[in-house]
């Protein structure tokens, strides 16, 4: 404590302290280094949200790109996903299908009277004739179905951030619709009518088995 | 004490000062003092940067949900609108099935006619041919009679087993009518069922979960969700479908005398009813039997009249005798078919001179013919001397089909001589035993177009949005935060609309609240619709994208 009083040694404590204490004291440039610190996080923020917009953009280009390939599948029945899939990267993905999978989802059930038709009672048989005319006329795959998942790579503005996470961002959109086709089920009269013969030679010979003649 | 005052107070008046100074002292080296103002700054704008990340992950989310309910919209009022169209194409392909069926009758009872006139002339024939031959010499015909007598016989045999199919075809017709009926209430049940299905696999969520107090308060959304989980068996429904299960858009009480009507008598006649023309080509059962009948009647041309001639006629006056219920009578006189025929009773003419030829096919020119004269009968009908058609001699049959059979008689005719004279009779057909197909209501428009209603709640990633009011949080939107999209489609059929192509399809179409229509089993309910639904669905109109 005695040094603190006596000037002398004040002068020397001071003389020899005050090159540090200015260095510490000096606030000149620190608001640099300290927005130089902020910086990369600032700038981070401001690509995540630039990445998450691009989110976004690729999810509505997904979700379209689905509407249009499952319209695409409704059209006709002989398209797969790999036949669309071209036409897909094409509209919606500047060409690159590398990233794009295309799946079929399971809508539940292909055949919209499958319950009916599974059904094995006599009683039944009626009802079966009938939905078979209707499943023939109508056709019956009813709901059509695709999933679009897009692959996105893991790149924050200038920054590649694939190694930090093994799997890129999977974003995938599905469409269901019915099928809007009429062209295939189309049937002439003499067809309907040799289409009735056959069901009820059909729904006969169940008849007879299930009696068990 | 005063002083003591005076001095207490001078001390604590310096105090006071001290304080002051050491306070703004203070303040003046906080001022000065640049540490630490940077993290502030830092904050501050760290802050704002996280809520343009919230702001783009709440307004992505929105308008991805919004684009969801969108894409589920069309989805699911395309579903119903195309259940809609099936329904119309499987009751049209029923209607061309139930006019073969009569098709079939037509022919079945001409074919008996033709066959009872032939078995009364052959007998007559085969007598003066053999006469002819006895007499002259000449015995060709007499051979060739005799040579088609077991065909005659066939002609017999065929001919019972053809009356024999006539009462099933019946029954068909009337099955096909009541398979009908089925399809006029089933497709608008279809299209609930798949509508809210693909509104569900689309991601719309329940209307009972979404909308919550307000279907409670909308009795009468709830009375029409009762209906429908009724019908269909669904718990939830995804999607607001209007109409709801209005059977299809048929006149099922049309008769069956106003759809044979022929259109020059103001009815729909032949547009609507194919079973002439399907008689006279037989057109159910291909090219085969057509020319197997044909090849037939050939073989029988040397029994007079050639059931080649009476053919056509006899289908015609059994078709107007179903179609009026009166009796019908007819001559035979011309053929309209092929040029084949008139040339072989032109021959017959040259050796017999009793037949005179009048009419010949489309296929003659009038080059051919002395005196003939084109006659166009697509052109407008106007009444002209009957003289100026048939130079001789007037051919009253030829004309009077030419005035009625615009749509029979396709193309140009050009009159010569009559031939063959044959008296027909018909007598008159109980025409309620025939079902009538199921036609269009006369109200039918070309746009009858359907809609629908998705829903989904789309919860803010960070509730930036909400306020607080009366307690609770609402946000901006109009029905919280639920997201509603709204979709039309129309149905329709270029090529004809009628319910006798099978050309219906559906097809999106521009959202306008004046067009949707509202009705529950066919009963208009826009009188009955609340004032809340009303405001409900323009509310939900003014917020949905529409395409």
């Amino acid at each position: 404590m005695k040094y603190l009083f006596t000037e002398g040694h004040d002068r020397h404590m001071l003389k020899y302290r005050k090159p540090n204490s200015k260095i510490l004291k000096d606030t000149r440039g620190q608001s640099m280094v300290e927005f130089c610190v902020a910086v990369p996080v600032l700038v981070l923020l401001l690509w995540s949200i630039w990445y998450v917009s691009d989110l976004y953009v690729v999810k509505f280009k997904t979700l379209a790109a689905a509407r249009y390939g499952t319209w695409l599948l409704s059209k006709n029945d002989g398209l797969r996903p790999e036949h669309v899939k071209p036409l897909i990267a094409k509209h919606f993905f500047d060409n690159d299908a590398s990233r794009l999978t295309l799946t079929v989802p399971d809508a539940g059930e292909e055949d919209i009277f499958s319950d009916i038709l599974d059904s094995e009672s006599v009683g039944e048989a009626f009802v079966d004739l009938i939905m078979g005319v209707i499943n023939k006329v109508m056709g019956s795959k009813s709901i059509y179905s695709l999933k679009v998942e897009y692959e996105m790579p893991l790149i924050f503005g200038a920054v590649d951030l694939t190694e930090f996470r093994d799997k890129p961002f999977q974003i995938t959109s599905e469409h269901y619709v019915v099928g809007n086709t009429w062209n295939g089920c189309r049937t002439d009269v003499h067809d309907l009518m040799s289409l009735i013969g056959e069901l009820i030679e059909q729904a006969f010979e169940e008849l007879k088995d299930a009696l068990g003649l | 004490m005063a002083e003591s005052w005076w001095i207490n107070n001078s001390e604590s008046e310096t105090a006071r000062v001290g304080i002051r100074n050491l306070f703004f002292h203070r303040l003046n080296r906080l001022h000065e003092d640049g540490g630490g103002q940077a993290i502030v700054f830092v904050a501050l704008v760290l802050f704002v940067l996280i809520c343009f990340f919230a702001l783009t992950i709440n307004v992505g989310h929105r308008i991805t949900g919004k684009v969801e309910m969108q894409n589920a919209a069309d989805a699911a009022v395309m579903s119903g609108a195309i259940w809609h169209a099936r329904g119309l194409n499987l009751i049209s392909i029923m209607n061309v099935g139930m006019t073969e069926c009569f098709a079939l009758i037509i022919m079945f009872k001409a074919f008996d006619t033709i066959t009872k006139v032939t078995e009364i002339t052959y007998p007559i024939n085969t007598g003066i041919a053999d006469g002819i031959c006895a007499s002259t010499g000449f015995c060709m015909w007499s051979t060739c009679l005799h040579s088609l007598s077991p065909l005659i016989t066939i002609m017999t045999n065929v001919n019972s087993a053809m009356q024999d199919l006539i009462e099933p075809l019946k029954k068909l017709m009337k099955s096909l009518r009541a398979v009908e009926l089925g399809v006029m209430w089933a497709a608008p049940g279809m299209a609930q069922y798949d509508a809210s299905k693909i509104a569900a696999l689309n991601g719309a969520q329940g209307l009972f979960d979404t909308l919550g107090e307000e279907v409670e308060n909308l009795a009468f959304i709830e009375k029409i969700m009762d209906v429908i989980g009724n019908v269909t068996g669904m718990d939830d429904i995804y999607v607001l479908f209007l109409p709801v299960m209005d059977p299809l858009p048929v006149d099922k009480d049309a008769s069956f005398k106003a759809l044979c009507k022929p259109t020059w008598e103001g009815g729909s006649g032949y547009d609507n009813f194919l079973c002439w023309d399907s008689a006279l080509d037989m057109k159910i059962w291909g090219l085969e039997l057509q020319w197997l009948i044909r090849g037939f009647w050939a073989l029988l041309s040397c029994n007079l009249p050639p059931p080649a001639l009476l053919w056509d006629l006899t289908v015609y006056l059994h078709y107007k005798s179903l179609c009026t219920g009166q009796d019908q009578s007819g001559q035979v006189t011309f053929s309209t078919r092929n040029c084949k025929q008139c040339e072989t009773c032109t021959r017959i003419k040259q050796r017999w001179r009793q037949y005179k030829v009048e009419v010949v096919s489309n296929d003659c020119r009038a080059d051919e013919v002395p005196g003939g004269e084109e006659v166009d009968l697509h052109a407008e009908r106007t009444e002209r001397p009957l003289g100026q058609y048939c130079k001789e001699q007037p051919c009253e049959i030829c004309i009077d089909h030419w005035r009625e059979g615009q749509r029979y008689f396709k193309k140009v005719w050009r009159l010569e001589e009559c031939i063959c004279k044959q008296e027909m009779d018909v007598p008159a057909e109980d025409t309620s035993q025939y079902p009538a197909p199921l036609v269009l209501k006369d109200k039918w428009n070309e746009e009858v177009s359907y809609s629908a209603f998705t829903f989904k709640k789309v919860d803010d990633w960070l509730a930036l949005g909400p306020f607080r009011q009366g307690g609770q949080y609402h946000s901006f939107q109009a029905h919280d935060n639920t997201t509603v999209a709204m979709a039309l489609a129309e149905v329709y059929n270029p090529t004809d609309q009628d319910l006798f192509n099978q050309d219906w399809h559906a097809k999106l179409a521009r959202c306008d609240l004046e067009r949707l229509d509202v009705s529950l089993g066919g009963a208009d309910l826009d009188e009955y619709l609340p004032e809340k639904l009303k405001k409900f669905l323009s509310g939900a109109v003014d917020e949905v994208l529409v395409h």
